[in-house]
């Protein structure tokens, strides 16, 4: 489900601020690139990684496998020294798998804290060298995001979407490959779901993207209206203007709440959808595996194994399609951070000495966000 | 706290209903699956029975079928739900806030007020929503395998003895440990964003000082600091998955090997093995479902409690006492051995015995250094804020006995902190009064010193005010401020302070139009420079909270030494810049 974990940015007139949420990079191979540039630190560490995740993957994936033959070999014979010798290797499998997907989420936990704090202090670092008319053209609670949503998204990026597309590819594969293995005439059935799912995919999740994109302004608008009303409350309460500001409020609280009914009436039925399909494939798929197994072409171990793994397949495929939305809004992220980083130094004109210094000290401001829960959810203000 | 949300999913109860029947529905036919399977092997396979093979599979895709009608229906009802109840608990509490008095704004200052009426409310929705499916699917999907397994085989059942106590700790010990490590995270983030602000709000002093390096290096600890801090509190809660894994690994290891034996010897079929194996798989997967949805309840437990606390707020000034058919007679002004101060728990006072007599139609200029209370004086008359002790009257009658709205009317304040709304420059005018006709948003503007500046802007009063009235002037601010007060034509017209970023020359014209304006109202200008208050019928002189005189100038010369100082100061300051 596509939640939005802080309250988006709200959008602003032509020129403000965007809104955030589903949005796309414009340039997403030159912000891979960049954003590569500050991973390939850690190529070592990464090697590791894509051999933990192999491990790890591969590892759950061959563990059902042995299903089968415990079946068939073992159990059904009787034979429990051989059995006890399997299980003790699928034990191993699990294992290893554990331990391997614990090694690659601690490293890769390193990797993303210190590739995001590195991006954090150039940004800041950046910051420091832009001349003031920068900040004069720039709202401060704008760069604040950058600081706050933006590197969040990015951080979350490294750190768990990465790993879980590769592990979601890998077992993908894995699993495809062992069902056809075990029977290519089934696997038929399971590529016919497969290409159904493709279609839900991309008929709701297409609905969805434009739907939630008229959510998210819709919200951008509630919030920016809150945002702005309440920081004006004195004034509004001095000239009476509460019951205008109510009126406004109340449209653009209606205008949300039926555009996020729709959007999430197709976000909230992908995942449904896409489980009972699988589902619908694994009734199919015991129907004529069971037909098969009279006529003698298959065997019930066999079938007990494949049925793992059709309950199996279509997790990544769902997952990954849910994992798109925030490697974009990763990416949409990276960029505006990037676009900061890349702006216009202050060449050295001499330092000019500000005749009127503003009331603000540099002591700590006097409002301060509330603390709020879970990360990145600070507030900024101007 | 449930009790105090639940009225806001009025309208919307029919829907959550059948989004949870909906949801069980789905969970309880998909389970039936597994079972089904089974039979098609153990009788099917078993029997060579074609037909039932082909019955019991097409049952099958009925179950799924419906299933899916279920789970794409218990979908758009969350939504519905979700997204009504949000919407419900979103106005109640923005009406709420509505009703607040300055007092109880700054009880939660508004960087917080907008995240409770905000990120708060996106949380609340989601978790109705999420709760609508997971917290029915979790606990169905587990009773339902549970059940499954247990009919399937008691005897083998009895590894949930072992595994489910070990996921339940492994859950348990991670829900228990997490949250000190994301306090900290919390905290160390807080850190980091605060000298972000910092140096944002004070970039012109950083630049003019040449302080950037030390900006830097302070970031550059913080930073180093949260780096540190999050890779813990992440590296602690990758644990949880392996662990999970393991646990899960040697159920299903423990359960060949145990129905391994059952099968051979006859006492369990080999179907039915498959089966309870997903089963179990099941069960181990909606524990873990159970325990994800208690932590995000926990979260959203949080902000349901933040936002319950806005709407439990007491308005603090409220209009029981009015009467709502007195009108504001004339603009005296009278404070009767006023009390005040801003916290209740405080020693002393803001305003300590405050005693004034303002007649109807006078200026009165208000004096005094930063923090000795003029504005606290003045927010006293619009009745922002309750006196604590005394009273104060206006048109001859306690500001208690009028309506908010009667008495705001009557009495147009100019707030030291002011701002203007996104909009044109013609609608922020007219927030001083709804009707005004263009000439008279003209006639204002020229009183305040506006209409040169506005005139010169591309579309002039259709011209755009960005949000905060960031993309005009400081002074032009105050300018369009003044005129906005003015355009009330109220019987009180107070000035905080409302030309400090304005010229001289300027604020003496804009003093000269009022003199003129609004004939018969009564004018209070606060100002820090006594030449903009020289020539008012009576001035005030505020020191630490209360009055040290007042009278003309000529008076305060002779009687009062700060006035006389400060004048003498400021006479001096007029010298040295020739
Ligand atoms: N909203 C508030 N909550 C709590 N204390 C306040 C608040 N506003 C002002 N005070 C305190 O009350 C005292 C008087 O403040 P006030 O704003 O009235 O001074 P002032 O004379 O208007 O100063 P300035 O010339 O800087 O505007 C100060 O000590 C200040 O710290
Ligand atoms: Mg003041």
């Amino acid at each position: 489900m596509a939640e939005p974990r802080t309250a988006p940015r709200p959008q602003r007139g032509p020129g403000g601020r965007q809104a955030h949420g589903y949005q796309r990079p414009q340039d997403l191979a030159g912000t891979v690139r960049k954003l590569l540039r500050y991973v390939s630190h850690y190529k070592l560490l990464l090697l590791l990684v894509m051999l933990c995740l192999l491990i790890s993957s591969l590892g759950s994936v061959a563990a059902n496998y042995l299903v089968k033959p415990l079946i068939n070999d073992y159990i059904l014979p009787g034979d429990f020294a051989g059995l006890f010798k399997m299980l003790v290797i699928m034990g191993g499998l699990f294992g290893m798998s554990a331990l391997s997907s614990f090694a690659y989420a601690r490293v890769m936990v390193r990797i993303s804290q210190r590739t995001v704090a590195a991006l954090r202090q150039d940004l800041f670092d950046k910051l420091q060298t832009l001349p003031l008319r920068y900040f004069d053209t720039h709202q401060s609670g704008d760069l604040m995001s950058r600081f706050t949503n933006d590197i969040d998204t990015v951080s979350e990026l490294i750190n768990s979407s990465l790993a879980s597309i590769l592990t979601n590819v890998l077992t993908f594969v894995a699993t495809f490959i062992m069902m056809l293995i075990l029977n290519w005439q089934l696997t038929l059935i399971t590529v016919f779901f497969l290409m159904m799912m493709g279609v839900v995919v991309m008929v709701i999740g297409g609905r969805s993207r434009t739907n939630f994109q008229t959510q998210q302004s819709a919200l951008g608008a509630v919030n920016g209206y809150i945002e702005e009303m309440i920081e004006g409350q004195k004034v509004i309460k001095v000239f009476h203007h509460e019951e205008k500001a109510i009126a406004r409020f109340s449209e653009l609280n209606v205008a949300y709440r039926d555009a996020a009914t729709r959007a999430q009436s197709y976000a909230g039925s992908m995942m449904p959808a896409m489980g009972n399909l699988s589902r619908i494939n694994y009734a199919v798929t015991c129907c004529v595996g069971g037909l098969l197994a009279i006529g003698g072409i298959f065997d019930v171990g066999s079938l007990g194994a494949y049925l793992v793994y059709v309950r199996q397949v279509s997790q990544p495929v769902a997952q990954i399609s849910q994992q798109v939305n925030v490697i974009l809004a990763a990416m949409a992220g990276a960029e505006r951070i990037f676009a900061v980083m890349e702006s216009e130094p202050e060449t050295d004109e001499g330092k000019t000495v500000l005749v009127c210094v503003e009331k603000t000290a540099i002591s700590s401001p006097r409002r301060r966000g509330a603390p709020a829960i879970g990360r990145g959810s600070t507030r900024t203000e101007r | 706290m449930i009790r105090k949300l639940l009225p806001y999913t009025k309208g919307y109860r029919l829907w959550i209903l059948g989004g949870i029947l909906c949801s069980a529905s789905e969970s309880v036919l998909e389970l039936m699956l597994p079972k089904a399977m089974s039979d098609i092997v153990d009788v099917g396979i078993a029997n060579g029975d074609r037909a039932f093979i082909l019955i019991t599979g097409i049952k099958m895709v009925l179950m799924a079928l419906l299933a899916l009608a279920g789970g794409v229906g218990a979908a758009l009802f969350a939504a519905k739900a979700g997204m009504g109840f949000g919407a419900q608990l979103r106005q109640a509490e923005y009406e709420q806030v509505q009703r607040f008095s300055f007092s109880n704004i700054e009880h939660f200052s508004t960087a917080s007020l907008i995240t409770r009426l905000t990120s708060d409310v996106a949380s609340m929705q989601m978790t109705l929503m999420m709760s609508m499916r997971i917290f029915v699917r979790a606990p169905v999907m587990l009773l339902t395998a549970l059940v499954m397994a247990l009919t399937i085989s008691l005897s083998l059942s009895q590894v949930f003895l072992v595994s489910i106590p070990l996921l339940m700790m492994a859950v348990a010990l991670v829900i228990t440990r997490v949250g000190p490590f994301f306090t900290a995270l919390q905290k160390s983030t807080d850190d980091v964003n605060l000298v972000v602000q910092e140096d944002l709000n004070a970039i012109r002093v950083v630049k003019s000082f040449v302080r950037e390096e030390e900006e830097k290096e302070k970031f550059a600890r913080r930073n180093e600091h949260l780096r540190d801090t999050a890779m813990r509190a992440f590296g602690f809660v990758v644990t949880f998955m392996p662990i999970i894994t393991l646990i899960m690994g040697s159920t299903m290891v423990a359960i060949m090997w145990i129905g391994g034996h059952y099968v051979y010897g006859g006492t369990m079929l080999s179907g039915d093995l498959i089966a309870f194996f997903t089963y179990a798989g099941e069960i181990l997967v909606s524990l873990m479902m159970v325990s994800m949805v208690l932590m995000i309840l926990t979260r959203s437990i949080a902000c349901g409690k933040r936002i319950v606390e806005v709407l439990d707020e007491k308005p603090e000034i409220t209009d029981v006492q009015a009467d709502s058919a007195l009108k504001v007679g004339d603009g005296s002004i009278t404070f009767d051995h006023v009390y005040f101060k801003y916290h209740p728990t405080a020693e002393g006072w803001n305003l300590t015995d405050v005693s004034l007599q303002i007649r109807s139609g006078m200026t009165v200029g208000i004096i005094g250094g930063t923090g000795s209370a003029k504005t606290t004086l003045v927010s006293l008359i619009p009745r922002l804020y309750e006196v604590n002790d005394g009273a104060v009257y206006v048109g001859g009658h306690n500001v208690k006995d009028y309506t908010m709205e009667t008495l705001r009317e009557a009495c147009a304040m100019v707030l030291q902190k002011n701002t203007l709304f996104s909009g044109t420059v013609a609608e922020n005018l007219r927030w001083g009064r709804a009707d005004a006709t263009d000439e008279e948003l003209r006639e204002a503007c020229r009183i305040a010193c506006a209409d040169e500046f506005i005139s010169a802007m591309p579309d002039g009063y259709d011209s755009r005010i960005e949000q905060g009235g960031t993309n005009v002037s400081g002074g032009q601010k105050q300018r369009l401020c003044i005129a906005r007060a003015i355009l009330r034509n109220p019987k009180i017209l107070i000035l905080d302070d409302s030309t400090s970023a304005v010229d001289t020359a300027t604020d003496a014209r804009i003093r000269e139009g009022l003199r003129h304006a609004l004939p018969g109202a009564t004018k209070l200008i606060i100002a820090q420079r006594i030449a903009s208050v020289m020539d008012a019928d009576l001035i005030v002189v505020m020191d630490d909270g209360k009055i040290s005189g007042a009278g003309t100038h000529d008076e305060l010369m002779e009687s009062n030494h700060i006035y006389r100082e400060v004048y003498e100061s400021q006479q001096e300051g007029v010298g040295i810049d020739g």
